[in-house]
């Protein structure tokens, strides 16, 4: 038995940045361990460990590795662009967050990290073992996060939340891939698409309910509309800055794995009714998450509405798997981490009981006490209600496009139609920000350096994006190009 | 094929009704009397020092959260085991034993931590 | 030997038990009981396979899956212990700081 083969030349390289961010995960827990009076030092360790790991991005090695089960290209560096983007964003809130709330720790970041490392592996996956085995680090990772402020129950219920219905999901997306592994008999991608694109395979209703199965899984992951009720309730209770990643972050990693798997089943999918599930998917998510959010008072639970529905538009440009369809997911993940974090980073900084909730009126007429992070939710709101000059408004026009050009001219226009609605709760909060007189007994904004730093590079990032995509839609198309090329 | 199982149908039938015969002898036949001792849990035994509806200790708990995670992450050294012998000649067998140095490591990680933690001070 | 289809059939039974036992239980810990059935069902579904196939493949799946299953339960443990601590209970009914 000959074992050597596992190992190509340079696999060093290509596991890099996973590999940077597992021993930087490690080193902070023992650090915590040995030294807890330096705790205060773990924060910047980390931001200093995940911008290590933005540059060992450099020495990627591109191919196929391990067997055929990982697979590094464009397109996953992309997409680790966002993994890490959000990581060091999360990082830098919840620096000042942990702080204030006195619950800093080592393992916050170690699991921030570890779980980015789990999001790489579902982007890089080529294996659905390799893809089950990233969800898993990962929400393992967030079921921790969620509970991170033990003293809080909100805390620990929506880490139990979480926990029930992730495990739940998770049982779905297992028995899902079992069924798929007895009709391919592979659990490897590239075989499953060689035997989706044989001309004689007849789908069998065992398949369809396979099918169901993992999107009923990975629904609940992206909380996808019939799937989303634990979507509120967690971003709630969670850690703020635990909320914003949360939203954003295993979103965009289950968004490129689902992209890989529709891939490898494109051939027999014109015969199937399987696209029109995920269309019904979108349709209901647009929908019950824009009007949902506008009876939302509660920041949180607003965006956590806003975020079914921003997911919803992302699963429209699923619906055909193209090369502008990958690259505008692309863009709208980057996109979305940058303003939806930006949201969430002010919200945390409300110094405040973290068990009662952050509502509109704790927010009424910051603009004129914190101008700078007034600013930066309003900027945020702007973009992620999708107007010009944001980035928001490229992302969700490159989507609607993308949309239109594959014929699914309803569904695009369901999404405007609601996309407009949304236009309405975004720009209430920038009512109460700035035309709000602010109440008796205001909550205090409480914003350390680094939180601003994160602030000042969500704004830098939703205009740089929104005045000159160009650059970065054509690195994304040229690399969903060589996604699919195979 | 099906033949081979009939003793052991025989059996069941058999010790079934031994079992349903002497039951409802005991009831037909038997006095019934009631008294606390009849009604212990183990009639001639000690008797009981406490109920065993008490409240665990925490730590038990904690130990065996952390338990579970070691038990299972020996299950992986099995395979690895089986095949050592078989495999390990040149690269391969310096292969295999990094790959099994590298888990331990991880888990000695872990280890240390939950030392360090003092999760398993007992006190 | 015994067909596939027969552990097929077993497992969607073990699974769909699995499934009844999370949507009706309240106890936390016996909803995750439920949910090791279901993954449980789900290991029995690859094995049946890999062993019609003659395949590691699916063996291997199985392995994995057991470890996933065994940090969720000590991830899952903790935070009922957590849960149990704060409200003296473990029915999830009781959690409900935020509605749905």
């Amino acid at each position: 038995m000959n074992l050597t083969p596992l190992l190509e030349a340079h696999w060093i390289n290509a596991i890099l940045p996973e590999l940077v961010l597992c021993i930087g995960g490690m080193f902070l827990i023992l650090f915590d361990a040995f030294a807890p009076k330096a705790r205060s030092l773990t924060g910047p360790i980390a931001v200093v460990i995940f911008i290590l790991c933005a540059w060992s991005q450099r020495f990627v090695a591109v191919g196929t590795f391990f067997g055929g089960t990982y697979e590094v290209g464009g397109i996953t560096r992309v997409f680790d662009i966002t993994f890490v983007l959000a990581g060091i964003l999360c990082t830098l809130l919840s620096a000042d967050y942990l702080e204030r709330e006195g619950i800093t720790g080592g393992e916050f970041y170690a699991l921030l990290m570890w779980g980015t490392v789990g999001m790489m592996m579902m982007a890089k996956g080529l294996d659905l073992l390799i893809i089950i085995l990233g969800l898993e680090l990962l929400s393992i990772c967030i079921f921790v996060l969620l509970g991170f402020q033990r003293r809080l129950p909100v805390s620990n219920e929506a880490s139990l939340k979480y926990f029930l219905m992730g495990a739940f999901a998770t049982g779905f997306i297992l028995y899902g891939t079992a069924l798929f592994y007895g009709a391919t008999e592979s659990t490897n991608i590239n075989v499953m698409a060689r035997w989706f694109a044989n001309p004689d395979v007849t789908i069998t209703p065992l398949l369809t309910v396979a099918f169901v199965l993992l999107m009923a899984g990975f629904g609940f992951k992206l909380a996808l509309a019939p799937f989303h009720p634990w979507a509120p309730d967690v971003y709630q209770g969670a850690p703020t800055p635990v909320a914003g990643w949360l939203s954003v972050a295993p979103k965009a990693a289950t968004l490129i794995a689902l992209i890989r798997i529709f891939h490898a089943m494109g051939p027999v999918l014109p015969q199937t009714k399987w696209m029109t599930i995920v269309a019904w998917l979108a349709v209901l998510s647009m929908i019950i998450g824009n009007s949902v959010a506008i009876a939302q008072r509660d920041l949180k639970r607003m965006l956590a509405y806003s975020g079914i529905a921003q997911v919803g538009y992302m699963t429209i440009a699923m619906l055909t798997i193209n090369e502008d369809a990958v690259a505008s997911i692309a863009i709208y993940t980057i996109v979305y981490a940058l303003m939806n974090l930006g949201a969430f980073g002010v919200i945390s900084m409300l110094a405040k009981n973290q068990n009662d909730p952050q509502t509109l009126d704790d927010i009424a007429g910051l603009g004129w006490r914190r101008p700078f992070h007034a600013l930066a939710l309003a900027v945020c709101m702007f973009s992620l209600s999708g107007l010009p000059p944001t980035g928001g408004f490229v992302s969700k026009f490159y989507i609607f496009r993308t949309a239109v050009q594959s014929g699914h001219t309803g569904i695009a226009l369901i999404g405007i139609i609601t996309s407009i609605a949304s236009v309405y709760y975004y720009l209430r909060v920038v009512y109460y920000l700035y035309m709000k007189e602010s109440a008796e007994g205001q909550t205090r904004i409480d914003g350390g350096i680094f939180a601003t730093g994160a602030l000042a590079i969500s704004i830098i990032g939703i205009f740089l994006i929104g005045i000159w995509p160009t650059p970065l839609f054509h690195a994304a198309s040229y690399a969903a190009h060589l996604l699919l090329a195979r | 094929m099906t033949h081979t199982f009939i003793p052991v149908l025989i059996m069941l039938i058999v010790a079934l009704g031994v079992g349903v015969v002497i039951l409802s002898l005991n009831r037909v036949v038997g006095r019934h009397q009631r008294n606390p001792s009849k009604a212990a849990p183990y009639e001639s035994g000690v008797p009981l020092l406490d109920t065993n509806r008490k409240r665990v200790n925490v730590r038990f708990y904690q130990i065996a959260m952390l338990f579970i995670l070691f038990d299972i992450e020996a299950a992986f050294l099995y395979p690895w085991a089986v095949i050592y012998r078989d495999a390990s000649h040149g690269n391969a067998g310096m292969f295999l034993f990094g790959e099994m140095l590298v888990f331990i490591l991880l888990l000695g990680v872990g280890y240390v931590y939950v030392w360090k933690k003092k999760a398993f001070d007992w006190k | 030997m015994i067909p596939t289809h027969y552990f097929l059939i077993l497992s969607a039974i073990l699974f769909t038990i699995g499934v009844c036992g999370v949507l009706t239980r309240r106890n936390g810990i016996t909803i995750f009981m439920s949910i090791e059935l279901m993954v449980n069902a789900v290991n029995l579904t690859f094995l049946a396979y890999a062993r019609q196939f003659h395949q590691l493949h699916g063996m291997i799946f199985v392995f994995f899956v057991m470890a996933i299953a065994a940090a969720e339960a000590a991830v899952g443990l903790a935070i009922f212990l957590s849960l149990f601590h704060h409200r003296e209970t473990i029915d999830v009914d009781e959690a409900n700081l935020m509605h749905w």
